[in-house]
């Protein structure tokens, strides 16, 4: 029973026992949203908002209240902050430097051409793959094999440059 | 029964798994590869690769969030 609850508080879970959860979670997600759930359209707005306001973007009617008002912006609130105090309650936080420049660089290379593929794919792995292919949507189908694609070439480059 | 380490430190998935992967081939039967990491999931990467494949591992969080990793080469 002990082992159980220290299990419970500090993991490491069993894959298929997170996979559940999420699963519920996900189905919880849009019932209550009525909409599926989704990283980056939020992103994206928020994103349009700032370029408005640095005046680098044509105004699209995207405002502060409106955002904070978004479904989607407690979402990723929440994902950022539940990792955060998971990590917090498993007593696992710790101050991870970089190791090495190339992580840093290949990271934020990575990071942007992830935003901007999501971005352009109309949703990323949550909103397109996941719940695409649970809503029956093509889109779901062509994601996973671009995603395949993607993933073996990023095997490679992987394996070039940064081992 | 000798004794090998790697340095993992820092370093996220799949990089350390791969590292371990090339100088396990390297190792007798019998001998030990001890790793250390400050991420979790390598950690669980690593401990649920090694088991998949019958080596021996025993992993221990030594402090909080790092990680101490030793695994046996019991068979080629």
């Amino acid at each position: 029973m002990k082992k159980t609850l220290q299990t419970i508080i500090h993991g490491p879970w069993a894959y298929w026992i997170g996979a559940i959860i999420l699963g519920l979670l996900n189905i919880l997600v849009l019932i209550v949203r009525r909409q599926p759930w989704g990283v980056t359209w939020n992103i994206e707005i928020w994103a349009e908002w700032i370029g408005t306001n640095l005046g680098v973007l044509s105004d699209r009617g995207f405002t502060f209240e409106g955002l904070m008002a978004a479904s989607g912006t407690y979402l990723n609130l929440g994902l950022l902050l539940g990792a955060f105090w998971a990590t917090l309650v498993a007593s696992q936080v710790r101050f991870r430097p970089i190791r090495d420049k190339k992580f840093f660089f290949s990271a934020l290379i990575g990071g942007l051409l992830m935003g901007y593929g999501a971005r352009i794919a109309y949703g990323c792995n949550v909103g397109a793959l996941l719940n695409g292919i649970a809503s029956s949507s093509l889109t779901g189908w062509i994601f996973a094999f671009a995603v395949f694609l993607g993933t073996w070439l990023g095997s490679k480059l992987l394996l070039k440059y940064l081992m | 029964m000798t004794r090998f380490s790697i340095d993992i430190w820092g370093e996220m998935c799949p990089i350390p798994l791969i590292k371990a992967k090339k100088k396990l081939s390297s190792m007798q039967c019998g001998d030990i590869l001890v790793l250390e990491t400050e991420h979790s999931c390598t950690s669980r990467g690593i401990v649920v690769w090694a088991k998949a494949n019958r080596y021996i591992i025993e992993e221990k969080e030594v402090a909080n969030g790092i990680w101490h990793l030793e695994l046996t080469k019991t068979h080629d």
